[in-house]
């Protein structure tokens, strides 16, 4: 699983650290402490991809519809599937206060429960990181589907030849 | 491997043996392993026999592909020809019937008797155009059949269990006078050849299961607008005096069909030559079906009836009928045994000529079943396109059917679909996969059938055993 993890992390430079180091279920001091989110996001990424690619290969396997241009439709809806899958996810957490103000705020301070809390207007993590978290998902799922494709066209009836 | 050797005496006898090769290419079910087709014609620029002979080459090209070791039956039934030839070539090439018989030579008594025989016009006929139905000229210039190298080649084939089958119309000249004439040479003992040998299997020969079809009239012709002795006025004069005349075939024939149609089309007037080319008729197409019901081996005990000595006990006669009278007819017209033979051979072939004329050229690059098999110039070798001849004259023979009086339409030519071409209320069992749709449908059969032909095939083979498997599944007719 940890190559799920090493995949996305090839992209952070589109999201952001900060977002990728709470993702990969670390603490503010970098130690890993949770929740590998990876985990979740990859596995729903993997999920839809082979779930879309064998709707094209073997429940669709139609004469008309193996050009590679409809092999390409499919990718793009893989691409826009995960696209939000990703951005909903992250979306979810930080807009749900889940993640730690660490992460989210360049300055913090410390409440007097104990509790951390992010200094208004010091934000580093926003709504923009979510949709940038999207498009790596959706680039990731997108290069896992054509991978796919080569191996699992070959169990299609009628579009073995779709996209070459 | 049995053999059946069929005469096909002038221009009837060619258009049936057209009608017959249809049926093969198509797969029809035949009973012999091989057909040997001879055709007997005077008149040799006759276009119907040149449109037979076409027709026959691309077909003996294209059953060399037809051996799949797999399920095809398309092109199955070999055709072979004797010395590669599929006319009979008479010797004789004298135009004249006054010169034929010598009648400038005669004494003048002689001509005299010759000229109380035989009419002015029809001593100075022009034979190259056949005996534009005069056969009584017809049995003096045809009585030189075994002096010839196709005869010879004939008996030199022949083996025990082969049958031998006629082919003849009644109402002109050349078929009328060839069939009895043919049929008593076939039987007389100890033949010889032009070199003065005995026929080498004469013996084979004489004793064959024989059977024939004498085609009673089914069309008319115009009026003559040259010196052609052709009038339809007398067709059912002729055909009553050689009906007459056939009394005495009995027991000389297994079997002996007859089939005639009231409903006639009126052809242009040609004495014959290349002008000849009359559309196929469904007339032409029954005829055919009996030389299969002939060489049928479960029909064999109701046709063949012979006592131990293996003399003829009695000639089957039979006649070929359609359920009900109607000018336009289709399969359903057919009776029983009729539609079983033909509905699925004819729509799955028609489906084949179809998806290739509509489908093929588009589809080929997308599809399974072609890629990097049937691309780039598959399509120009020289095999497929004799098998695309075949396919064209074969829908040009259906679209010719319907333009007779008795129209034969079983399939709407002009429909672009892949199963709806197919006219009539039958049950051809089509899947109930709700994914697929028309043309799609026969792809995706191609796509799971390809897999299923034997991949070390040479591509043209394999070709041909695809498209049978595929057919077969997407049309399956059943009583």
């Amino acid at each position: 699983m940890n190559m799920i993890r090493n995949i996305y992390s090839w992209l952070n430079p589109i999201y952001g650290n900060e977002l990728y180091e709470y993702l990969k279920g670390n603490d503010c001091d970098g130690v890993f402490v949770g929740t590998n989110h990876f985990h979740t996001i990859g596995l729903s990424m993997l999920v839809v991809t082979l779930i879309l690619l064998v709707v094209y290969y073997k429940v669709i396997d139609h004469p008309r519809f193996n050009r590679w241009w409809h092999w390409m439709i499919f990718l793009l809806l893989t691409g826009v599937f995960n696209l939000f899958i990703g951005f909903g996810y992250t979306y979810s957490k930080l807009n749900g206060g889940v993640i730690p103000a660490c992460f989210t705020h360049s300055q913090v301070e410390t409440a007097q429960d104990g509790s951390i809390y992010g200094v208004n207007g010091t934000e580093i993590l926003f709504n923009s990181n979510c949709w940038q978290f999207g498009v790596a998902n959706a680039i990731i799922a997108v290069a896992f589907y054509v991978v796919f494709s080569f191996g699992l066209k070959w169990l299609s009836q009628n579009c073995k030849y779709s996209p070459v | 491997m049995s053999k059946l050797y069929i005469f096909g005496i002038g221009g009837t006898g060619a258009r049936v043996l057209k009608s017959l090769t249809m049926l093969l290419a198509a797969g029809v079910e035949c009973g012999a392993d091989t057909i040997v087709p001879i055709i007997i014609d005077r008149d040799m620029s006759n276009k119907d026999l040149s449109r037979t002979k076409l027709l026959m080459e691309d077909y003996i090209q294209v059953n060399k592909i037809a051996e799949t070791k797999g399920k095809n039956r398309f092109f199955k039934t070999k055709i072979e020809l004797l010395n590669n030839e599929l006319f009979l070539q008479l010797k004789d090439n004298t135009q004249k019937f006054n010169e034929f018989i010598g009648k400038g030579t005669m004494s003048k008594e002689n001509q005299a008797l010759m000229d109380m025989l035989f009419s002015k016009e029809t001593l100075n006929l022009d034979m190259t155009a056949g005996f534009q139905g005069n056969p009584n000229i017809g049995s003096v210039v045809l009585n030189q059949f075994d002096d010839n190298d196709v005869f010879k080649a004939f008996a030199n084939d022949f083996k025990d269990g082969d049958k031998i089958f006629i082919i003849s119309s009644i109402f002109g000249g050349t078929g009328a006078s060839g069939f009895p004439l043919l049929r008593k040479i076939l039987q007389t003992p100890n033949v010889k050849g032009a070199d003065g040998q005995d026929l080498s299997n004469w013996g084979l020969v004489n004793k064959a299961s024989i059977g024939a079809i004498s085609v009673l009239p089914y069309f008319i012709v115009g009026s003559a607008n040259d010196d052609s002795l052709v009038n339809s006025d007398t067709f059912i004069d002729k055909s009553r005096a050689a009906l007459s005349y056939y009394k005495t075939e009995d027991k000389k024939l297994d079997a002996l069909y007859y089939i005639a149609d009231k409903l006639t089309t009126t052809y242009e007037h040609h004495k014959g030559g290349d002008a000849q080319k009359n559309d196929a008729h469904f007339v032409e197409l029954a005829a055919a079906l009996a030389v299969l019901d002939f060489v049928n081996p479960e029909n064999e005990s109701k046709n063949i009836h012979r006592n131990n000595d293996n003399s003829i006990e009695r000639t089957t006669y039979k006649e070929f009928g359609i359920n009900a009278e109607d000018a336009e007819i289709n399969f359903n017209n057919l009776a029983d045994e009729t539609k079983k033979l033909l509905i699925n051979p004819l729509s799955r072939f028609l489906l084949f000529h179809n998806y290739m004329t509509q489908v093929f050229d588009k589809e080929c690059k997308y599809q399974p079943f072609a890629h990097k098999r049937f691309t780039g110039d598959f399509r120009k070798t020289s095999v497929v396109q004799k098998l695309e001849a075949v396919q064209a004259q074969f829908f040009e023979w259906f679209q010719e059917m319907e333009k007779q009086s008795r129209k034969f339409t079983p399939f709407d030519l002009t429909s672009s679909s892949a199963f709806d071409f197919i006219k009539g209320d039958l049950n051809l069992g089509k899947s109930k996969d709700f994914r697929y749709k028309n043309w799609a449908k026969v792809d995706n059969e191609l796509n799971y059938q390809i897999g299923k032909t034997d991949k070390a095939l040479e591509s043209e083979k394999r070709f041909i055993e695809l498209f049978f498997r595929a057919t077969e599944e997407l049309i399956n007719y059943k009583n």
